[in-house]
């Protein structure tokens, strides 16, 4: 902490602040050195050989749920990591649209004139958020492992559900017209339908419920945060409630709540890591796996902290790109 | 036209449909169409849901311990008994069952640390004095080994003393950690100390928690000379306050950046030193500004703590999992689910709910 009399940035020069500099460097490089020394010391001492190179060898571990085509045995650790990663964010991608779809809904319910409205999404918001994510994600999954086998399972709308997995209806475009195609139980197998695994279900339905609840918090802040003349301004000129809304509060609700939203996003990026306590495939859990497979602990530690630091800061330095922008042009 | 009242006119009473309950609920449930609709789906649905979670969870469940089949019977609804059957096993863990007092004394004591610590009365150096003393009372509690007390070591503890010292020891490990960080990365000069307090900063709070804690359980060990050995709670509860300093330090930031520059313009006026500026004047303001913000870091990370699962610590969560997963008592993993989020529901509400109290009544700081 430097007193307003330090002269920042001044021409004479500081030995002090010189000295703390350097006494600085060589504590943190020692400390560096010494965690370097110690870890490669008892890497040799274990026989492990490090280096990337593993990355190029097949992998015996498969690797199911993802949209990449993976053989174990033939294809690499690399590939593995690759499909991992799409499944990351494809989890993420799928929980962000859901958590935004319902903290709209309840975010704007607990600003609704309807008092029952209010109060149920206030109820909504508490519940949810205070119990932690992974909870819900476990309860989830235990609900799901308790519906009936496939063979019993009846359709419900058009979703089949059992404790195999959860089937939707897909839009399929038969001869070019769009087509709710509904999942039909064949024997053993079934066809047609979007499916989701248990595993996939649970992470979706308590990530995006559990964020759905803090996006509401978020929704209900910011538009609170437009000023009250401008709701009584468009009411004077006679636009209804919704066009309100959707013209003119949500634009300037948007610039106040995106940079909390943005967070919340990466929160649910980080969250799918939460996989791995049930046993989805995702970029965590493949690492995990490839670490006692290899024993390359130092090099597989690196990329997964490389692959969640680089998604993460990107998205925010993109967020203050994006403040800077705004504030630029005099807007809050 | 001219009119002069002669007497004091009584005010009129309100229109007939503007007062009285009748018109409240009109204009707060049936304003107009749209909210009727709203209204009644809304009412309909939470009967229903009320109606099937009573019938469920009430009227046909067991409260009553009859053995697992009693149970699976049909017609049966929540089965409460497991709850009660699982109960030591949910709070205590694997803790040895005949020194389960001691752990329960433990949670009494923080639980009671916990509560002591919302009265502002009380914000005094003392309470801190009071801390270590607890937290000191909980490892001889916890541990044994003196006092005629059997030694339990730490890879037996389990439950909610596990969950209650990961939050509070996580906190306050880290809030030194964090003011450092944030002095750091808040002073005006350039430098290394800066540079790293950034990347430190930023870095952490850009990974996962439940990665912090893999490396941690996996890195730690070989970062160690050979033949050192750090046991696995202390390898999470070292991991876990670096995790938390990452974000206390940005929430310390914030408090240090609402100083007004004139306060230290003023202590150098007054020749006081960077050190004393910056200990009595600076930090006392700056985080008695953010206490509503510490205790929302802390309910988060009370929740976090969960995380620890993967990791193989026992904690509440490891507990809830464990108790679920028993052969004899299988397929009742919703009844101890729905008891365990309720104890995380009742801690963290009531310090959301504190949370929410002190930023409505602490006085607001800064310049008038």
């Amino acid at each position: 902490m430097a007193g307003p009399a330090a002269h920042a940035g001044g021409v004479r020069w500081d030995w002090a602040h010189a000295l703390r500099q350097a006494l600085a460097f060589a504590l943190l490089g020692g400390a560096l050195f010494l965690l370097f020394h110690m870890t490669s010391a008892n890497l040799q001492s274990r026989g492990i050989h490090s280096g990337f190179d593993f990355l190029w060898k097949p992998s015996p571990t498969p690797v199911s749920d993802s949209p990449l085509h993976f053989e174990a045995g033939v294809d690499s650790y690399a590939r593995a990591f690759v499909a991992g990663a799409l499944n990351s964010l494809k989890l993420t991608g799928v929980a962000i649209v859901l958590a935004t779809l319902i903290g709209v809904v309840v975010g704007l319910g607990r600003l609704s004139a309807n008092a029952l409205a209010r109060v149920v999404c206030a109820g909504y918001v508490e519940a949810m958020r205070n119990v932690p994510v992974l909870l819900h994600v476990v309860f989830w999954y235990s609900l799901v492992l308790q519906l009936p086998a496939l063979s019993d399972a009846a359709p419900w709308g058009g979703v089949l559900a059992s404790n195999r997995g959860i089937y939707l209806p897909a839009l399929a475009f038969d001869g070019g017209w769009p087509a709710l195609e509904r999942p039909a139980v064949d024997g053993l197998e079934v066809r047609g339908g979007v499916f989701m695994s248990p595993e996939f279900f649970a992470l979706l339905a308590g990530i995006a419920l559990y964020t759905a609840a803090f996006v509401a918090e978020i929704v209900r802040a910011s538009v609170g945060a437009v000023e009250r003349g401008q709701w009584e301004a468009t009411s004077a000129l006679g636009l209804s409630r919704s066009t309100t809304l959707l013209h003119v509060i949500a634009p300037q609700a948007l610039r106040v709540g995106l940079p909390p939203l943005s967070s919340e996003y990466m929160g649910i990026f980080k969250n799918s890591t939460l996989a791995v306590a049930v046993g989805y495939q995702d970029f965590m859990a493949i690492s995990n796996t490839m670490l006692t497979d290899t024993g390359q602990a130092v090099e597989v530690m690196a990329i997964v902290m490389a692959f969640y630091a680089v998604v993460s800061l990107a998205v925010s330095s993109a967020m203050h790109a994006f403040e800077h922008r705004n504030r630029r042009w005099g807007m809050r | 036209m001219r009119f002069v009242a002669t007497q004091r006119i009584a005010p009129a009473p309100p229109p007939r449909d503007a007062a009285g309950w009748r018109a409240r609920l009109r204009l707060r449930l049936f304003r107009s169409a749209g909210s009727s609709i709203v209204t009644i789906a809304l009412a309909l649905a939470g009967a229903l849901l009320a109606w099937r979670l009573f019938t469920w969870g009430v009227r046909d469940a067991l409260f009553a311990n009859h053995g697992p089949e009693a149970c699976r019977a049909p017609g049966v609804g929540a089965c409460w008994a497991v709850v009660g059957e699982k109960l030591r096993l949910i709070l205590f863990g694997i803790y040895p069952y005949a020194q389960q007092w001691r752990a329960g004394c433990a949670v009494l004591l923080v639980v009671a640390m916990l509560a002591l610590s919302t009265l502002r009365r009380l914000w005094h150096w003392p309470l801190l004095l009071a801390w270590a003393s607890v937290l000191a009372l909980y490892g001889v509690l916890m541990w044994g080994g003196v006092f005629g007390l059997s030694y339990v070591p730490d890879d037996q503890w389990g439950g909610l003393p596990v969950t209650l010292i990961l939050a509070t020891l996580g906190l306050a490990a880290g809030f030194p950690l964090a003011i450092g960080l944030a002095l750091l990365r808040h002073s005006p000069r350039r430098g290394i100390g800066k540079a790293f307090a950034v990347a430190y900063i930023e870095l952490t709070r850009s990974v996962p928690l439940l990665a912090v804690l893999f490396f941690a359980s996996v890195m730690i060990p070989l970062f160690l000379p050979q033949g050192w050995d750090v046991s696995k709670l202390l390898r999470v509860l070292l991991a876990f306050a670096g995790f938390i300093a990452a974000y206390l330090a940005e929430v310390v930031r914030g408090g240090l950046q609402s100083i007004p520059k004139g306060q230290l313009e003023a202590a150098a006026a007054l020749g006081l030193s960077r050190t004393v500026t910056t200990l009595r004047i600076v930090l006392p303001q700056a985080l008695s500004a953010v206490i509503p913000a510490i205790v929302n870091v802390f309910i988060a990370f009370f929740k976090a703590t969960s995380i620890v699962v993967v990791v193989g610590i026992f904690d509440l969560m490891t507990a809830a999992n464990r108790a679920a997963a028993d052969a004899v008592w299988q397929g009742f993993g919703t009844e101890i689910y729905l008891f365990v989020a309720a104890v995380y529901f009742a801690f963290c509400s009531a310090m959301s709910w504190y949370s929410a109290r002190l930023q409505r009544t602490l006085p607001a700081r800064g310049a008038p």
